[in-house]
């Protein structure tokens, strides 16, 4: 028996080819595009989970907050991790600390070679680092590498980068010019599936040779540049744990001589493998992901699936007709309806079983160029995990099941009487459920098209909105803690001597990136009582010519005011409001207190007010803000991390050649390395940038599939009424009469799809665009996204239709109706 | 063994119940050939489907072998076209994408008798109807004459107690009619099966040995030959 119905199957599948084709090929795409997200999915969701001990990995964060701000880092005080160790011997098994002197960029010189490369991922670590973190150590020995003050483990791909060949363990490399380490051992390329990204990692205990133990620039609990890391001892639940920090907060932090006055602090656990998708504090160590965009990909997978599985229903009942008699027949010789039903279904699988396979197929052809988009190697290995194969199969029985029952339950409820007399089985029932399924499908669709739409408007308006600063001439030179800070008025010098430069100056952040600083700043207006933070920048002469900052009242900082370095600030307009100040003018000559870290109070007195720009990213909202003036290298040390030159519009290499042969005569240590500004604030928006291709990518397989469907029940519903159109234009109907028959019915349902799907879409697309501070104005672009997407489908929906429409309207209307 | 009383059959329109059959009383025994006979619209083919259970009377009651086909359930007259019925339907009803040999074997699947008394079967039925080398054709590739053999064959191969023809010889030329009608002249004879057939022509009726007059839903005449 079963032989029979695969036969039948399989002779009905080459019989009607055209049918199959569309079934299988859009079951394919459906299949390998869900695929393909669920394999991205994983990946995302497997972060830090190689950590053998991943489940017992906690970070600790630290929320600060005081009367008007809340914020929470990611960092700790230096401190912090040994303090644990000890007040909680029985809970955690041990702490690492992770140390990058909050710099971005370091210089690495192998001397005896004379090669020198700047490098982003390196950290001083705790000696326990091997012992908490999973990181496969190709030579060395775990608890020994670190041990030592100025040990240096490197990844693989460095020693090959460093050193060639050769063995570098116990050769040494130089660190910033201050300090030489030496290789104690070689680890594995850190795995890409971590919050973190590791090539270098020195001991902890270097700090000592390069600060000098007797400095105690650990000793501080209100300076927390250090990210902890806690391995829990087997058994601990992490809330007992956290619900005695309170104890830590109390003796360690609040009786921290010079701790603001109401200013708490809060420390929570983190679970390491949390950090990837649910962590967008302050101070990361990377930029992570979101578990949102993760969600939103499942959804858009289930949607395509979905549509692929609506045009196999659809494709089937519509045309029943072919298989009603045989229904009828089997049902006369004994056939038990229960058996029909198995046997199409049955049917449905073997379909599903030969689109999986396909698909499995365009899954590994398209993997590169998918990794490619996402910026991830992505791989399948069928058998590289016991529950690969089964899974696929258990998809292709739910898929089947989905797409077939009610085919099946359709075609086996056909009664034999009707059938085998040729009565006409096109059930009006049939005919509205398969309209109600292609509504929607393209209901589906559109919310696609829009909501494809509505991420590409907004990541091109953020790209494109005005920040308040000039980002595409500036170019930046990460200059912190570095030799250029003794010479930097020399350089400057040079540098401007150069026709094509234009500004040059030194900035303690980037403008317009994510990360930033607040101060104890404190308006003389509010009292001194009045603790609070506010963003604080810093900076040396020329900032508004730099940046082409617009200047509303006052002047900026000039040589001409020797003081301004002591004495001067310059303020925002948003920093008028929280002054309740009306004008620009009125700020002028306002005191604010600065509390520098080595104690004191300075005051300084407004000199000048900005207009707004985009400080930080457009992730969030212009803050009131207060800048002051930097001069003479040790300040200059202290706050400067970059430098900022403006390049004249047009070639900017010739440029950028002076620059760098200037920097080389001042600077011979560090390698000359450069960014454009507009080129750093783009890699800000990488993930909206990726969903926002992936989008597209998705809306246009979504159609794809939709239009297959389409094309599929347009050819059938000509063929059912080839003699109608027969009839007509032997009556004298046109061509485009015929066409208009067969499309009205479709274009109708797309139509009632876009009424659903518009004010779903919007308010979908409404609820989305809050998280952003700053976001174009979807009601005044309404039409041109809805209308504009609706009447895309259309057109696409009636270029499909249409092949056929015309192909029937164009038959001999003496053959059509001959044939009947 | 087949025993019909008072036999409704109708449909309800808004207004008024249009009979198809109406006070139907018949008794055919085992053994016997008739050809139900009437003008179109006279409720022939209805009258088979009721008898072959494939149609449900409105009202009245129907034995088949003594057992009340009323309250039967699907399963159970799923079973009996399993074992005693075989249908043989005008337009031959053949499933196109099933080959000759296959068309014929599938009644014994749904029986399911085993692989190798299958064969046997088919090859019997097969060389029985001299159709041997078509066995791989498929139903598009023969003749009308050829295809109604295929179907009678198929009816055949379960041995059924009961054949219900449609007006099985209404697409053919008469002499394949003739062909058919000798088969189940002689299956009726030999075998001892029963036959009934729907059928416009006196000439395929006088196979039979027995006529069923039908009129607007009611028997007119019974038996006619008897009476001669």
């Amino acid at each position: 028996m079963f032989k029979n119905y695969i036969k039948i199957a399989i002779r009905n599948l080459l019989k009607n080819k055209v049918y199959s084709l569309i079934n299988i090929l859009g079951l394919s795409i459906g299949l390998a595009t869900s695929l393909l997200i669920l394999l991205y999915v994983v990946n995302e969701w497997n972060y830090d989970q190689f950590h053998s001990k991943s489940e017992r990995l906690f970070r600790i964060v630290q929320t600060m907050e005081s009367e008007n701000n809340v914020e929470t880092d990611a960092s700790t005080p230096f401190l912090l991790g040994p303090v644990l160790d000890a007040e909680f011997p029985d809970l955690i098994n041990k702490s690492v600390r992770f140390y990058n002197l909050q710099e971005t960029s370091h210089t690495f010189r192998n001397k005896q070679k004379g090669v020198s490369f700047k490098e982003t991922n390196f950290y001083f670590v705790d000696s326990t680092f091997f012992n908490v973190f999973s990181a496969g150590l190709l030579r060395g020995n775990p608890s020994e590498v670190l041990k030592n003050p100025g040990s240096l483990v490197i990844s693989e791909e460095l020693s090959e980068k460093y050193f060639g060949n050769e063995n570098p363990v116990g050769k040494t490399l130089n660190y910033k010019g201050v300090i030489d380490l030496t290789v104690t051992g070689i680890m594995k390329t850190w795995p890409d599936q971590s919050h973190m990204e590791i090539d270098l990692i020195a001991s902890f205990t270097s700090l000592n040779q390069m600060y000098g133990a007797d400095q105690e620039y650990d000793q501080s609990w209100l300076w927390n540049p250090i990210w902890t890391y806690l391995l829990l001892e087997e058994g601990v639940d992490p809330a007992d744990l956290e619900s005695q920090l309170s104890a830590i907060e109390e003796n360690y932090f609040y009786a921290y001589t010079g701790w603001p006055a109401g200013e708490e602090v809060t420390l929570s656990l983190q679970p390491v493998t949390d950090i990837y998708l649910h962590s967008a504090l302050e101070q990361e160590m990377e930029v992570n992901s979101s578990v949102l965009y993760l969600y939103i990909l499942l959804v858009v997978a289930g949607f395509i699936l979905i549509i692929a599985c609506i045009n196999f229903m659809n494709l089937s009942t519509a045309r029943s007709l072919e298989r009603s008699r045989e229904v009828g027949m089997r049902k006369v010789l004994g056939g038990y309806r229960k058996q029909l039903f198995y046997q199409f279904i049955g049917e449905s699988f073997l379909i599903c079983l030969i689109a999986i396979v396909i698909g499995v197929i365009l899954v590994f052809v398209s993997l590169p160029s998918f990794g490619d988009m996402v910026g991830k190697e992505l791989s399948l290995d069928l058998f590289s995990h016991f529950a690969i194969i089964p899974g696929l199969l258990l998809l292709t029985v739910f898929v089947g099941l989905f797409a077939g029952s009610y085919p099946a339950i359709y075609l086996s409820s056909f009664e034999p009487v009707q059938v085998l007399k040729g009565s006409v089985v096109q059930g009006k029932k049939s005919a509205l459920f398969r309209k109600m399924l292609v509504t929607f499908q393209f209901t589906l669709s559109i919310i696609l098209i829009i909501g494809t739409a509505v991420i590409y408007k907004q990541i091109q308006f953020i790209q494109e909105k005005d920040l308040g600063f000039d980002e595409k001439s500036v170019v930046l030179l990460p200059t912190k803690q570095n030799l250029i800070a003794w010479e930097f008025e020399t350089f400057k010098e040079s540098v401007l001597s150069f026709s094509q430069v234009e500004s040059i100056t030194g900035i303690s952040k980037i403008i317009g990136s994510e990360k930033q600083e607040n101060y104890h700043v404190v308006p003389e207006k509010f009292g001194e009582s009045n603790d609070e933070l506010n963003l604080a920048f810093h900076t040396t002469h020329d900032l508004v010519e730099t940046f082409d900052l617009e200047l509303i009242a006052g002047r900026s900082f000039s040589k001409d005011f020797p003081t301004d370095a002591e004495q001067a600030v310059l303020i925002n307009r948003k920093m008028l409001e929280k002054l309740e100040l009306n004008t620009p003018d009125e700020a002028l000559g306002e005191v604010f207190y600065f509390y520098p870290k080595e104690g004191g109070r300075k005051a300084k007195s407004v000199i000048g007010v900005l207009e707004d720009f985009n400080y930080a990213s457009l992730k969030k909202e212009i803050e009131p803000l207060t800048i002051s003036l930097v001069e003479g290298t040790i300040p200059f040390l202290g706050f400067i991390e970059h430098t900022a030159v403006e390049i004249a519009p047009g070639n900017p290499k010739e440029a950028l050649a002076h620059i760098e042969k200037v920097w080389k005569e001042v600077n011979p240590i560090d390698p000359f390395e450069f960014q454009f500004l507009d080129d750093r604030l783009a890699e800000i928006y990488e993930t909206e940038d990726t969903m926002s291709a992936l989008s597209i990518a998705f809306s246009i397989l979504c159609i794809l599939i939709a239009s297959l469907g389409l094309l599929g029940l347009a050819s059938y519903s000509a063929q059912l009424k080839e003699k109608e159109i027969g009839i007509r234009k032997s009556l004298g109907a046109s061509v485009s009469d015929i066409v208009k028959l067969l499309s009205k019915d479709f274009l109708t349902l797309i139509a009632i799809a876009n009424l659903i799907a518009w004010p779903l879409t919007f308010i979908i697309a409404q609820n989305w665009l809050e998280n952003f501070p700053y976001r174009f104005d979807i009601a005044t672009n309404l039409p041109l996204i809805f209308i504009g997407s609706g009447i895309f489908i259309m057109i696409i929906a009636l270029a499909t239709i249409s092949y056929h429409a015309l192909r029937a309207a164009l038959v001999n209307p003496v053959d059509a109706i001959h044939n009947n | 063994m087949i025993k019909l009383r008072n036999i409704d059959r109708y449909i309800d329109k808004r207004l008024q119940r249009n009979f198809i059959l109406k006070g139907i009383d018949l008794d055919i025994a085992e053994g016997d050939f008739v050809s139900i006979m009437g003008p179109s619209g006279a409720g022939k083919s209805t009258l088979l489907n009721i008898i072959g259970f494939l149609d449900d009377a409105n009202e009245g009651e129907y034995y088949f072998l003594d057992e009340p086909v009323h309250s039967l359930n699907e399963k159970q007259k799923s079973e009996y076209h399993r074992s005693y019925i075989g249908f043989v339907f005008q337009a031959y009803h053949l499933i196109d994408e099933l080959t000759v040999y296959e068309n014929i074997e599938m009644p014994l699947l749904y029986r399911k008798v085993k692989g190798s008394q299958r064969k046997s079967m088919v090859a019997d039925m097969l060389d029985r109807f001299n159709i041997v080398a078509k066995k791989d054709l498929f139903p598009n590739q023969l003749s009308g004459g050829q295809q109604q053999l295929v179907g009678v064959a198929r009816a055949l191969i379960g041995s059924p107690k009961l054949i219900l023809a449609d007006e099985p010889t209404g697409n053919l030329h008469s002499d394949q009619s003739k062909e058919i009608m000798e088969t189940f002249k002689k299956l009726n004879k030999e075998d001892g099966v029963t036959i009934i057939q729907v059928t416009h022509s006196d000439e395929m009726a006088s196979y039979g040995d027995r006529v069923i007059n039908l009129q607007d839903g009611a028997v007119t005449e019974n038996n006619p030959y008897e009476e001669e």
